[in-house]
This record gives structure tokens, C-alpha cells and sequence, in this order.
């Protein structure tokens, strides 16, 4: 998209709140802050190819560590924000370790073991994160002033998001961006055309999980209220479904998964389990027949610009000849 | 030292369970190279299955059992004819993915009729207890554990005796060769996922007066599941019976010389220092480091 | 007995086959030459059901085979020796050879497992070993009989004598000789000219997805030769 056109949208955003009213406020911060932990997801798994469930628990570690900072020690927000996304990108490199020399069966196994064992952190340090009492969290405040209300924490969770994604596009424009989509394309490829593999993916899992991280402070200071029970498996099939349904390897996608996926539920009444299965067979659905999301079809019908589905990021769930083998 | 024992006789039943999810994960694992999520609610539907007819129906337990195999069994086909056969060539991710969903939205359809509320599944026989010299089991954990092995033992003899059987393996080696010597390879693929839902429904209802019942169940005899193949060595069936009953066994012991918090990570626990320290499994040759 | 007529294949959007015509008549031995790349390949394995075609019809004995899946072609009478043999590895000799015997024809088994014991004798010694001990030339014999139990109306071999010590390809020369002599109705794939021309009645030429020629196996060896290089 032009420049141009991106600071009219912004400055149209800017209104927002002098429109809506304040419980669709808080669903259009909630849906900017999931558009964060997409993010993340989204350049792992579109863009790097790795097939990981950890992100929920990158998410997680940035919402408590938000949460514990701001609550807990009155740290201001604007240093617990980037201490979120640095606790998670701790994770990520933690975990990036044993991911580099697993195949895609046992990196889904074992990242899902591990975000289950972070949950369980959560529920049982009760010392430290208060357990399934859950923490409160305080509305963002940015020196003397605090930002009451929905309307006034939107314009902080907009320009983290939009700091966010303006360094995603130049990650995803850069040399190491085409170097992720290298490695999704062939790792032995990759290798031969000189890029070290092991130390992208590294990179890969400490950028996604810091934009996971950030997401999660941010869902923290919109949801004003975190038990341990957000971060597990349902999340993570959210997030799944959020950054499939937008369309994976572009990060439009991302936030139109979020935005479509917050706001959907709603006319579902939360009803948990109408949306459980929404969130199921929508992901199945679009799995089968549109892999490249609705962002992905837009761009195939012209809609969007081909340069937002970001060159060579044909998605990875595209059908592509897979070896039988006997194991 | 009877103490020791009567947690041995627990860790077994519970660990006889986990086998029987870890068989039949890697059963389809095997045949079609896909990890199955949604193999928990193949299990909460058998469970749930088994719950309506033995108790609102107050029908007797084996109509019950059968019942929950069959339910389960056609779940299992279902979801591989309509999920997983259009995206048999596809990378594993996209199957996994796949199987996230059907997960999740079977979990949603069962809190429709049934709510998140915890049900309990009464125990199946009232007999009295087993003595075995100072050791004193109950007759539910004898039946569970019986049945257990009568069903790996029965797959196991469809495995390696039938005709089928052999088809199945011969798939699971080699896809291609196996279309060559006309082996109707569909057919193998809704047969394996025949065989470990029905696995799983049964594990299902036997899990049931163990643990309550609730939709969510699935979940956990999941990762219990896959901590128990990927100790067996993913993709090695008798690896998995064994990787089964050893963390059952575990489990018991921690909880009992522990703390009963640690029960609930052990499985995740045992996946991470298995694939850091031996992820071949006990017993698998299995390829589960990048070539 | 086989006959294909303007078969076409192609995987997603390329067309590797464009429209081929081949008459194979009953116990005849029609080899198919041409350069890698050629289609050859694809051509018998569209036969043997395991790749669709897009246009075009097979038909064996009159009865069209083109749309079948594989283990109906199977069943028909077609019996694929694919170029990687494709065995079961961890299975014994003796259980790969049963897998290629037809359900129905179960009964017949251990004896037509005879047959091709008598057929390779080396398979005999190796009979309880899994395949995946077998050297190269053993795997070629095992991949044939495989075949070879099915009792199959037409044949298709893909290029079996690919990577193998010249012993071994004499071998399987003789042993296709034989087969011809009882018979055996039979395409094969082959880029050993020498091979080919030594066994088969007629000779396709395929290049590029498309028949070149059909040339009398009479004519003269030198047009192969430049034709394949």
C-alpha cells in the first residue's frame, strides 16, 4: 500500500473513539492487540515455516510479565511494555534451541509441552503471578498521565501497533526477511545459498516472540484482567485460526484474522461453545479450501495489492507433494 | 512396600490408559506420517457415549463399551474422509492444523448438549476387591486394567496376523509400492483411523470413572498420550505400550513421594528431556531430527 | 489387448504427456525408448492407475481402464515393476512376494511364489531376510516377481535394469525372454537400447511427451542410437 494511504487510515483510526461507543472500543483494542500476537505467529509460521505452539506462551509471558511489573512493583508501562516483549524473546531463543534440530512432528509436540508447562507456571508460582487468582491490571498510564477508560488506552495500543507493524514490514522487506522465506521454501536449499540457517530461525523465534510478547502486555492493559487459563491450547487454536483465516505469510492478514476473529464471537454471545466450534471448522475449512486466507484471496481477485502479500510468501499450506514414507 | 505396590497397581491403570492413546496415535501417525489432535476427543466422545448409555439408559457396561467404540469409530472415519483425505499431500503442518481444528470444534459440540460441567461415571463393577497378598485392589482398576490389554492385544494380532494387518503395514513402508501390488491405499486409511478411534473410544470409557467426565478431557490423555509414544519412540506401537504404562507408573510415584501439582506436568516434562536426551525413544529408530 | 489413444497426463499446470496412441497386442513385448524427461515414466504409471490422465482412454481386453484408481488396474490385470521397485523394506521376502498375490487368488499363492523362486533362484536363499538386506540386483528380481505373482495380463516394467552390474542385466534379459516365450504380454521402459532391442518386438520412440515412432525392431540399431544419443 502507498504511504499515503496508510497515514489516512491511521488518521481516520484516530477518530475512532469519538464514534464508538465504549464496549466496541475495548473489542477494537482487543482485536489490535491480538493483531500483535499474530504478528509473531504470522512470521514464524508464514514467513519462517516453523510449525509452533509456543506462541500462546510467548503471548502469556508478555501479558504476566506486563501485568506483574505494572501491578505488582509499579513499574511504569512504558518499560514494562518492552520488558514484556524481552521476557518473551527470552523464551523464544529458550525454545529455539531444541527447535532447530527437531522435525515439524516433534516441534509441534514439544512446543505444545512446553506451553502447557508455562501455563502450569502460571497456576502454581501463585507466590509470583497470584495463581488462578489472577492478576489486575491498571490502565496504562505514560508519565503523570494515566489513560482512563477504553477510548484513551486505544491511542496507547495503536501506536505500539503501529511501531510494530511498520518494523515487521521492514523486517519482512529486509535481507533476513527473505532469508525466513528461504528457509520455508527448503532448508537445504537455503543452506546452499549461503544462509545460515541456524541462526535465522534463532532470529526468527526472538522476533516472533517478542511481537507475541508485546501483543500479550497488550491484551493484559485491554482485558485489565489475566488468569492463567488464557494461555493454553483453545488460544493458541485462535491464534491459529486468526492468522489462517487473515492470511498466513502476509501481515494484513494478521489483523484482518484479528479483527474478523474478535469481533465474530461477539455476535456468537459467547457462547463458548458455538464459538469453539466457529473457531474449529473455520480453521479446517479454510485450511482445506483457502490457504492462503482472505487476504490471499482478495490479492487473487485484485482487491489488495499484490506487494502486501509480500513477494514469494505463497503460503505454506499450499498442496505440495509430500513423500510417503514408510515412517 | 504394599504401599509401593498398591501405586504400581494405580500407575498401571492409569498407564494402561495412556497406552492404548498412544497406540492409537501411533497407529495413524504410522500409516498417513500425521500427528493427530483431535485423538483427546476421540476418546471424550467414547466417554461420553459410554456415560449416556450406562447411566441415564442404565444400559449394561459391555452395550455400553460398544456403543463407545462404535460412535467413536465412526467419528474417526468421518473426520478422515472428510478432513484429512482431501490434504493427504500435504505438508505435515497443514494436517496437524487440521486436526487442531476438528479438536476443538468436537470439544465445542460436546459442551452443547452436555455443558463444561464435570459428570462422574460410576464404577463399572461393584465387585469386591482383589486381595493379592497384603495388596488390595479394587475390582474396577483389575477390569480396566484387563481390558487394556486384551485390546492391545487384540490390535496387535489384527496388526501382525490379518490380511489387513499386513496391508496396513505395507502402506505404512511404502505408499507407492503398496499401490503397486493393488492395495487400496483408502481403504487403509480410513481402516487405521477405524482402528485407533476405536481404540481410543474404548480408552474413553474406561478413562471415565477414573477421571470424570467433562469435554475437555481429551486434552490431557492427548499429551499423556504423545509423552508416551514419543518415550516409546515415535511411530514403534509396542514402544508406545510401554512408554504408556511406565508414565502411569511415574505419575503415581510422584504424586505419592512428591507433590500431586507435579502429576500434571510430568507428561510435558517427559516429551522435553526425551527429545533433548533420547529422541529416539526407548525403543524407536524413528526420524525425528531433521536429515 | 492394451491400447491407449491420445493419452494425456500432466501434474498441476504442466502437461508432461500430450497425447500418446500405443497398441500393445497379446504376449507381445513392446519396449518404449526415449531420454529422461521423456514421459516414459508417467506413461506407465497413468497405466497402472496410480497417476489420473487428463484426456484420453485406456483400455484392456475392450474394457477402459483409464479412470480406475490403482488397486482396481490392479485388479484388472496390470501389474507395475516401478523404477524405484518400491518393496517393503522391513517385510521378508517371502511376505513381499504374498503382498503381490490378489485376494482372490490367494489360494493359488505359495505355488505361483514357487514359480518365481524357480524363476530367481537368488530370491530362495534370501526368502526369510527383509528387503531391506537385499543388494540391488536382488531387488530388482523381488520387485519383478512381486509382479509376476499378480498372474498379470499385461506387465510394465520401468526401466529394471537401471543401475545394475551387467551380470545381473543379462539376467533379467534372459528371464524377460523367458516371459516373452510364455506369453507374457509386456511394456518396457528402458533407456539400454541394447536391452531393449534384444527383447522387444516392436520399439516406441518418446520423446518430449509424445511417440516419435514406432519402429519394427527389424530396422535398422544405428536409428536408435542417434535417436537416444
Amino acid at each position: 500500500m502507498r504511504p499515503a494511504i496508510v497515514i489516512f487510515l491511521l488518521l481516520l483510526l484516530l477518530f475512532a473513539p469519538f464514534v464508538l461507543d465504549a464496549y466496541t472500543q475495548y473489542l477494537v483494542n482487543l482485536a489490535l492487540s491480538y493483531s500483535l500476537v499474530c504478528l509473531g505467529l504470522n512470521l514464524l509460521l508464514g514467513y519462517a515455516g516453523q510449525f509452533s505452539f509456543a506462541n500462546a506462551a510467548f503471548m502469556g509471558i508478555g501479558a504476566y510479565t506486563y501485568a506483574l511489573l505494572t501491578s505488582r512493583l509499579g513499574v511504569p508501562s512504558l518499560v514494562a511494555l518492552p520488558a514484556a516483549g524481552m521476557a518473551a524473546t527470552a523464551l523464544g531463543m529458550v525454545v529455539a534451541g531444541p527447535a532447530l534440530r527437531l522435525s515439524t512432528v516433534y516441534l509441534a509436540m514439544t512446543s505444545l509441552a512446553f506451553a502447557e508447562l508455562v501455563q502450569w507456571t502460571f497456576i502454581h508460582w501463585s507466590a509470583v503471578t497470584l495463581g488462578t487468582d489472577g492478576v489486575r491490571v491498571r490502565w496504562p498510564a505514560v508519565g503523570s498521565y494515566v489513560a482512563q477508560g477504553d477510548k484513551n488506552t486505544f491511542y496507547v495500543v495503536l501506536v505500539v501497533v503501529a511501531i510494530s507493524y511498520w518494523s515487521a514490514l521492514r523486517i519482512v522487506r529486509s535481507k533476513l526477511g527473505r532469508a525466513f522465506l528461504a528457509i520455508r521454501q527448503g532448508e537445504t536449499l537455503a543452506r546452499c545459498s549461503g544462509i545460515d540457517v541456524e541462526r535465522t530461525k534463532t532470529i526468527a523465534y526472538a522476533i516472533s516472540a517478542f511481537y507475541a510478547g508485546i501483543g500479550g502486555a497488550l491484551f493484559a492493559l485491554t482485558i485489565r484482567f489475566i488468569v492463567p487459563d488464557g494461555f493454553g491450547l483453545v488460544q493458541l487454536v485462535l491464534q491459529f485460526s486468526m492468522v489462517l483465516i487473515g492470511g498466513l505469510g502476509s501481515l494484513l492478514g494478521g489483523l484482518v484474522g484479528s479483527l474478523l476473529l474478535t469481533v465474530m464471537p461477539e455476535l456468537l454471545r459467547n457462547v463458548e461453545a458455538y464459538q469453539e466450534m466457529l473457531y474449529g471448522v473455520l480453521l479446517v475449512l479454510f485450511v482445506i479450501f483457502m490457504p492462503r486466507g482472505i487476504v490471499g484471496l482478495l490479492g487473487r481477485l485484485g482487491l489488495v495489492p499484490q506487494e502486501i502479500l509480500v513477494r514469494g510468501a505463497v503460503a505454506y499450506f499450499d498442496a505440495r507433494r509430500r513423500k510417503h514414507s514408510g515412517l | 512396600m504394599s504401599e509401593l505396590l498398591t501405586l504400581i497397581a494405580a500407575g498401571l491403570e492409569v498407564g494402561s490408559l495412556y497406552a492404548l492413546m498412544a497406540l492409537g496415535l501411533v497407529l495413524i501417525y504410522r500409516t498417513q506420517s500425521i500427528v493427530n489432535f483431535a485423538h483427546g476427543e476421540l476418546l471424550m466422545a467414547g466417554a461420553f457415549v459410554g456415560y449416556v448409555a450406562f447411566q441415564p439408559m442404565s444400559w449394561p457396561f459391555p452395550v455400553a463399551l460398544v456403543l463407545a467404540v462404535l460412535s467413536s469409530t465412526l467419528l474417526g472415519v468421518a473426520v478422515e474422509r472428510v478432513v484429512i483425505r482431501p490434504l493427504v499431500n500435504h505438508p505435515h503442518a497443514t494436517l496437524a492444523m487440521a486436526t487442531v481444528g476438528v479438536s476443538v470444534a468436537v470439544r465445542g459440540a460436546a459442551r452443547l448438549p452436555f455443558g463444561s460441567d464435570i459428570l462422574t461415571f460410576p464404577p463399572i463393577i461393584s465387585a469386591a476387591p482383589v486381595f493379592i497378598g497384603s495388596l488390595v485392589i479394587s475390582a474396577q482398576t483389575v477390569l480396566t486394567i484387563v481390558l487394556a490389554v486384551s485390546i492391545s492385544v487384540a490390535v496387535f494380532l489384527l496388526i501382525w496376523k490379518t490380511r489387513l494387518g499386513r496391508e496396513i503395514r505395507a502402506t505404512q513402508q511404502n505408499y507407492l509400492g503398496a499401490k503397486v501390488v493393488g492395495i487400496n491405499t483408502g481403504k487403509i486409511y480410513s481402516s487405521s483411523w477405524a482402528v485407533a478411534s476405536a481404540i481410543g473410544g474404548a480408552a474413553g470409557v474406561l478413562a471415565a470413572p477414573l477421571t470424570l467426565l467433562y469435554p475437555d478431557m481429551g486434552a490431557t490423555f492427548l499429551l499423556k498420550g504423545f509423552a508416551a509414544a514419543v518415550l516409546g519412540g515415535f511411530g514403534n506401537p509396542l514402544g508406545a505400550i510401554v512408554g504408556g504404562i511406565a508414565i502411569g507408573i511415574l505419575e503415581k510415584l510422584v504424586g505419592a513421594y512428591f507433590s500431586t501439582y507435579l502429576i500434571e506436568i510430568s507428561p510435558y516434562v517427559i516429551i522435553i528431556v526425551v527429545v533433548f536426551v533420547r529422541p529416539q525413544g526407548l525403543f524407536g529408530r524413528g526420524q525425528i531430527v531433521r536429515v | 489387448m492394451l491400447s491407449l489413444s491420445r493419452v494425456v497426463i500432466g501434474y498441476g499446470q504442466l502437461e508432461v504427456v500430450h497425447g500418446v496412441d500405443l497398441k500393445v497386442g497379446k504376449g507381445e513385448l513392446v519396449a518404449v525408448l526415449g531420454p529422461n524427461g521423456a514421459g516414459k515414466s508417467t506413461l506407465l504409471n497413468a497405466i497402472a492407475g496410480i497417476i489420473r490422465i487428463r484426456s484420453g482412454a485406456i483400455s484392456l481386453d475392450d474394457k477402459s481402464i483409464g479412470r480406475l484408481p490403482s488397486h482396481l488396474t490392479c485388479r484388472a490385470g496390470v501389474s507395475l515393476v516401478p523404477q524405484g521397485r518400491e518393496l517393503f523394506l522391513e517385510m521378508t521376502v517371502r511376505e513381499n512376494l504374498e503382498l503381490g498375490v490378489p485376494a482372490s487368488a490367494r489360494r493359488a499363492g505359495p505355488e505361483r511364489i514357487e514359480d518365481v523362486l524357480r524363476l530367481f533362484p537368488r530370491l530362495r536363499e534370501r526368502i526369510v531376510q527383509p528387503a531391506g538386506g537385499l543388494s540391488g540386483g536382488e531387488r530388482a528380481m523381488l520387485a519383478i516377481g512381486r509382479a509376476l505373482v499378480a498372474h498379470p495380463s499385461v506387465l510394465l516394467l520401468d526401466e529394471p535394469t537401471a543401475g545394475l552390474a551387467p551380470k545381473i542385466v543379462d539376467h533379467v534379459r534372459e528371464t524377460l525372454m523367458a516371459l516373452k516365450a510364455g506369453g507374457q504380454t509386456t511394456i518396457l521402459v528402458e533407456q539400454n537400447v541394447n536391452m531393449a532391442l534384444a527383447v522387444a518386438d516392436s520399439v516406441y520412440l518418446m520423446n518430449s511427451g509424445k511417440i516419435a515412432r514406432k519402429e519394427d525392431v527389424r530396422e535398422s540399431k544405428d536409428l536408435f542410437e542417434s535417436f537416444i544419443g
